[in-house]
């Protein structure tokens, strides 16, 4: 499939032909996922990182009731995009030795969010757009805390991860810059989804100790609390992004969601 | 038996076609009446998402293993459309995201409206509306595997008849899922079964029916399906259908060709040529 589209403005600088061609499947063929050992403080991450990478198909039950599911393009990247996240919560199970990689539901459900989508129209996708890549830079900044103490071998599972998902990162990035740019009503529903959703996106499906103990990992101390700066920081640079709604963010990941 | 969801996940892969001649088609391209058959197959493959979307309306997705099958299977059915998308390439057709998007847009109200319906019901009929959607999936994939095998011999063009067999061969584990879930669930219960078959008997239509255009599902239909050897085959469907517990008897496909007026005997696309 090729072409880009053409009804948002600003030209799509991420190629998600080349993407989808390039997937990476089972991370176990990069690296030797079995021989990792890890502390029980390490495993205890990791397996929460199992669990959020692994929301994929219960978030797509809340975006595909949405003109979101209309835009082929972007259907095309988050195809792909499940795929690679799949295999990332795999390998986090391994590691951790959390099992297979748990399920459940996020908050809305698909009639309360097809009805929301009804009334957002298309300016859906922005806001969409942004989840993602909040998403990202919430479990980026996780990433950063299990490879501060991590030993080589964990280290190199931590950078194919993170390679994996810096071109989802990227491919949300831009998406919600450049949708944002060009239409508001996008940037004022991409900060109530900020201000109103749980982050990272798959919180809601682990129990409230161990959204704790997530949050005390990542956000927890005067360091840490840079961090959740650093992620405001990030999204209020997105157009239409107002510096209170970033400020909130920082707050709330502090808090924990 | 079971289906192996952890071997099904190892094993799933893009459908390759790099090693197929595909420049063959420049010599011998495909006739118009192929192509647009094939551009129906195209779309329908890529909006497998929309499937999806209906799919996990369902409390299905808190199911690890449905879960872990619908992001394989999405994929998988992705690639398919990119390949067909190549050979439709070869004769100057490019696939763009635009018009899929544009096609799905068209949908307009009922689109829209359809989680939200979905989703009521499967509230209101609980786990058992996983069971019609996992028959119903099974149902689709059978029918596909069949309009990829009909459209091979067809074709007479090795090049197109190995690259839909790989398609196939893939649905064909799509299937394999589908039916271990459907004739499982079907079995533990009566009220799935008798919701399943109401669905499947009221409201099947072919694939691609509720995207394409009336005359895209006419045209495919009766280049695939009408004659002889086309209503042989959709019997071979449906008797496959009814093999599942609580829908014996049931003929949506034939019903489905009927409907449309596709001829049930004679020679193979004559109505058509």
């Amino acid at each position: 499939m090729r072409a880009q589209e053409t009804d948002v403005e600003g030209a799509a600088d991420f190629d998600v032909a080349a993407f989808t061609r390039s997937a990476h499947g089972n991370l176990r063929d990069a690296v030797d996922v079995e021989a990792i050992r890890v502390s029980p403080r390490e495993a205890q991450l990791l397996g929460i990182l199992c669990v959020l990478e692994g929301a994929t198909m219960a978030h797509l039950r809340n975006v595909l009731v949405t003109a979101t599911h209309k835009d082929a393009r972007v259907t095309a990247f988050l195809v792909t995009w499940a795929f690679e996240k799949f295999w990332v919560a795999d390998a986090l199970s391994s590691v951790s030795g959390s099992g297979s990689t748990p399920t459940g539901s996020l908050p809305g459900g698909p009639v309360r969010r097809a009805t929301g989508g009804i009334l957002a129209g298309r300016s859906i996708v922005g806001a969409h757009m942004v989840a993602g890549y909040l998403d990202d830079l919430v479990l980026d900044v996780a990433y950063d805390t299990v490879e501060s103490d991590a030993a080589p071998p964990l280290r190199e599972l931590l950078a194919v991860i993170r390679g994996t998902k810096s071109r989802h990162t990227a491919f949300f990035l831009s998406e919600a810059t450049r949708r944002l740019a060009s239409d508001q009503r996008s940037a004022r529903l991409a900060e109530r989804g900020i201000r109103r959703e749980a982050w990272p996106i798959g919180a809601p499906l682990l129990d409230a100790a161990t959204r704790d103990a997530f949050t005390a990992s990542v956000f927890g101390g005067d360091v840490r609390a840079d961090h959740a700066e650093h992620v405001a920081h990030a999204i209020a640079v997105l157009p239409g992004i107002r510096a209170r709604t970033a400020s909130e963010l920082a707050r709330t990941l502090v808090k924990g969601a | 038996m079971a289906f192996d969801i952890d071997k099904y996940t190892a094993t799933s892969v893009a459908v390759h076609w790099g090693d197929l001649d595909l420049e063959s088609f420049r010599e011998h391209p495909l006739d118009d009446t192929s192509l647009r058959t094939l551009r129906y197959m195209t779309d329908v493959e890529y909006h497998t998402v929309c499937y999806t979307r209906d799919l996990l309306t369902t409390p299905s997705h808190r199911d690890p293993d449905v879960s872990a099958f619908m992001t394989m299977w999405n994929r998988e059915e992705f690639w398919h459309g990119e390949a067909l998308a190549a050979v439709l390439h070869m004769h100057g057709v490019t696939v763009q995201y635009d018009e899929l998007k544009a096609k799905r847009l068209k949908l307009g109200w009922k689109d829209r409206l359809d989680p939200i319906k979905q989703s009521v019901l499967g509230t209101l009929v609980g786990s058992d509306f996983i069971a019609t959607h996992m028959a119903w999936g099974a149902a689709n994939e059978w029918s596909a595997i069949t309009a990829y095998n009909r459209m091979a011999e067809l074709e007479e063009n090795p090049v197109l008849a190995e690259l839909l067999r790989r398609i196939a061969k893939q649905e064909a584990r799509h299937v394999a899922f589908y039916t271990s879930q459907a004739r499982a669930r079907l079995a533990a219960s009566t009220k799935a079964q008798k919701l399943t078959r109401f669905a499947l008997k009221r409201f099947w239509a072919p694939v691609g029916s509720t995207i394409m255009e009336r005359d895209d599902v006419v045209h495919v239909m009766t280049h695939l399906m009408s004659g002889d050897a086309g209503r042989d085959a959709a019997r071979k469907v449906d008797r496959s259908i009814a093999s599942l517990p609580g829908l014996e008897d049931l003929r949506i496909v034939e019903d489905a060709l009927d409907g449309l007026g596709i001829a049930a005997d004679g020679d193979d696309r004559v109505s058509i040529r």
